[in-house]
């Protein structure tokens, strides 16, 4: 078993141990991150086969776990943005495939070699996530009291939406007139608490939730903004209590995943 | 097993020379001495390694010894230079820099907003303030025209020796951030007029944590008010405990590119133009930032033959081992995640914790997209013809599938 599977199962064991000893726990683990315009890279390929041979050892009775999920992020928006440069393409530059959200041959090859249930895998894509992000960004603004919101104007004269967690600035939309962009940490957001509830919904809200996802080093700060987004976003706008869910950030240096950071966000 | 590792960020930062740490150690070990103890053999040993060190840093710049003042590094000098001459007048006094100094430079200055007048020259397309537009700056009361020696991200070298003449007609202090030209440009503090210059021992395969200001102590005018009190070390200038195993690194890295200026000034010039010419001549959809480096090239072909490497690098338009260059249609990170065994920056910070746009890049008026798509590459005294060609191979692939084509 490669360092990252074993590293994944370790943490996995010791986030489940120290819950609540009479809660049920589900586990989901996402890889196989790829943006359209260029399809599935290596990383892609080597973070999903971890995700699914995690998954089958997982499943296993000794683990104890209630359920294990799988996911695939699918970058159909074409942002690789940094912190306030967030360059999307026009729709003249996306060609019409790049907007596909259906994993390619390749990767669901590895899906349909797993022993996760069809029903437990979970394609996510941004460009629903931006739209859903531009919807939660409005309710903030809107309620912006309640919301330790700063504003700052860049040179375009767009407005850029931050919010204080933990007296750090995290950046959530922005916005000209009555049209809004979400930003990556926002996007990660919705994703992450979007999870949750889906989750939620299915098992109660009572069990445990470890979410664990694989990202590039250069994601590694808006993956674990939008961990902190999506507890706000779970407690602010939808009241849950959150205390059972623990999400758990890998980042890695390298395609083969041997240099990596954990990072994990509870409540 | 991964790919192995190039290096290609020395603008960054530079590995420490074998030489280098060598020359570090027993100073950690043995001779752990502090410089000021005048009462045994340590501090006497400590003092001495100082000293010397202080002769090498002095004929990198060719002054005297007693002009260098050790500091943590150019920051620090920086700081010291700004904030020391606004906190040594009573009177307002008007301060020229450019719009594209290192931060530590401008936010010194904005430090120091109340108690005096700034003015920041724009540059050029290339980077490169304007003579003229700076003669119509001075006022006055113009004390102090601080600009940097060379630029730490597009590479343009600033006309230094103008500068240093207009300062000296109109006795005026002058001031360069030299962090990335020293070692790279051969640099006469009294030719080019230069009266306080800042530099950082990391930049020219020294340590972190150190470097040094120099001061003309001729120039009457300097006055700087210390920053720091305590120790009186430095006569005054920067109190502290002196750094003895930085400042021998920062002395021994100084002399090795003293007594080899011309091999490193090749080696430099050489890799980087073949970066240049096997990115650039590869039907890719890349365009250069900064000045012209065909013209550098050029330059230096036609003065080769009759002229030492330290005046071809005084001919320079860039740094000799610069590279900055914008991507069409996809943004940097697209091509970093894909090389990551290349190191290479940008000029958009995308996984810093604040909002970071390039000043430099936006002073030289590239829109958002030429910013996040933009490359920074520095080659450094490390590198191998090997490194470059995989480097170039590595890249002109992974851009091509990308489609960053022309």
């Amino acid at each position: 078993m490669s360092d990252i599977n074993q590293k994944l199962l370790d943490t996995v064991r010791s986030v489940a141990s120290g819950s609540d000893g009479n809660r049920r726990n589900i586990v989901y683990i996402e890889g196989g991150y790829y943006d359209t315009r260029f399809g599935p890279t290596d990383f892609s390929f080597n973070t999903l086969n971890s995700a699914t041979q995690t998954a089958n050892e997982l499943i296993k009775k000794e683990y104890n776990i209630t359920r294990v999920s799988l996911g695939v992020l699918i970058n159909n928006i074409g942002i690789s943005c940094g912190e306030d440069v967030c360059v999307i393409p026009t729709a003249r530059e996306m060609k019409p495939d790049q907007n596909d959200a259906t994993v390619p041959d390749s990767l669901e090859e590895i899906l349909k070699n797993t022993k996760i249930q069809k029903s437990d895998q979970i394609v996510t894509n941004e460009r629903t996530l931006r739209n859903r992000g531009i919807r939660t960004a409005r309710i903030i603004a809107d309620n912006e009291k309640e919301y330790a919101i700063e504003k700052d104007i860049n040179n375009k004269g767009e407005t850029l939406y931050n919010i204080m967690i933990d007296g750090k600035k995290i950046p959530l939309a922005i916005r000209k007139d009555e049209k809004w962009a979400a930003r990556c940490p926002l996007i990660m957001g919705q994703h992450y608490s979007d999870l949750y509830i889906k989750f939620a919904k299915k098992y109660g809200k009572n069990v445990g939730q470890i979410l664990i996802d694989m990202s590039d080093m250069y994601d590694r700060h808006k993956v674990n903004n939008g961990a902190k987004v999506a507890f706000l976003i779970l407690k602010s706008i939808y009241g849950y209590d959150t205390s059972n869910l623990k999400i758990i950030n890998f980042s890695f240096g390298d395609d083969e995943l041997t240099q990596f950071e954990e990072d994990i966000t509870i409540n | 097993m991964g790919k192995r590792r190039i290096y290609l960020d020395n603008h960054a930062t530079t590995r420490v020379r074998d030489e280098v740490l060598e020359a570090m150690l027993p100073y950690f070990t043995e001779k752990y001495g502090n410089a000021s103890s005048s009462t045994h053999q340590f501090g006497w040993e400590a003092r001495n390694a100082v000293e010397k060190a202080r002769e090498y840093a002095a004929q990198f710049i060719k002054t005297a010894p007693d002009n260098i003042v050790f500091t943590s590094g150019a920051t620090e000098s920086n700081n010291l230079v700004i904030k020391g001459i606004c906190d040594s007048t009573q009177e307002k006094i008007h301060i020229i820099s450019s719009a594209i100094e290192h931060d530590c430079v401008l936010e010194a200055l904005n430090s120091r907003a109340g108690v005096c007048e700034f003015t920041l020259l724009p540059v050029n397309k290339d980077g490169i303030i304007d003579i003229e537009a700076l003669e119509k700056t001075i006022e006055k009361n113009t004390k102090l025209i601080s600009i940097m020696f060379a630029n730490n991200e597009i590479g343009s070298i600033q006309p230094i020796k103008e500068i240093g003449e207009i300062c000296k007609e109109r006795n005026i202090i002058f001031h360069t951030d030299a962090a990335q030209a020293l070692g790279k440009v051969d640099i006469d503090v009294k030719e080019y007029g230069i009266d306080l210059l800042s530099a950082s021992a990391h930049k020219f395969n020294g340590p972190k944590g150190v470097g040094f200001l120099y001061v003309n102590r001729e120039n009457k005018l300097i006055q700087l008010t210390r920053q720091m009190s305590g120790g009186h070390q430095e006569n005054g200038y920067r109190s502290g405990t002196l750094n003895v195993p930085g400042i021998v690194g920062l002395g021994e890295a100084a002399r090795l590119i003293n007594e080899r200026f011309s091999d490193e000034f090749w080696h430099l010039f050489q890799l980087r133009n073949s970066l240049y010419d096997g990115l650039f001549n590869n039907n890719l959809a890349i365009n250069l930032n900064g000045p012209s480096i065909k013209e550098d090239i050029a330059n230096s072909e036609k003065n080769k033959e009759k002229t030492s490497a330290q005046e071809v690098s005084r001919m320079l338009k860039r740094l000799p081992h610069n590279l900055h260059f914008s991507l069409d249609k996809i943004q940097a990170t697209d091509l970093f995640s894909r090389v990551k065994n290349i190191a290479m920056s940008s000029g958009s910070a995308c996984s810093s914790d604040t909002a970071v746009k390039s000043h430099v890049l936006l002073a030289l008026g590239l829109d958002d997209h030429k910013i996040s798509s933009s490359v920074r590459i520095g080659v450094g005294h490390d590198n191998t013809k090997e490194d470059i060609e995989e480097s170039i191979a590595d890249i002109v692939s992974v851009l091509k599938i990308l489609g960053v084509t022309l």
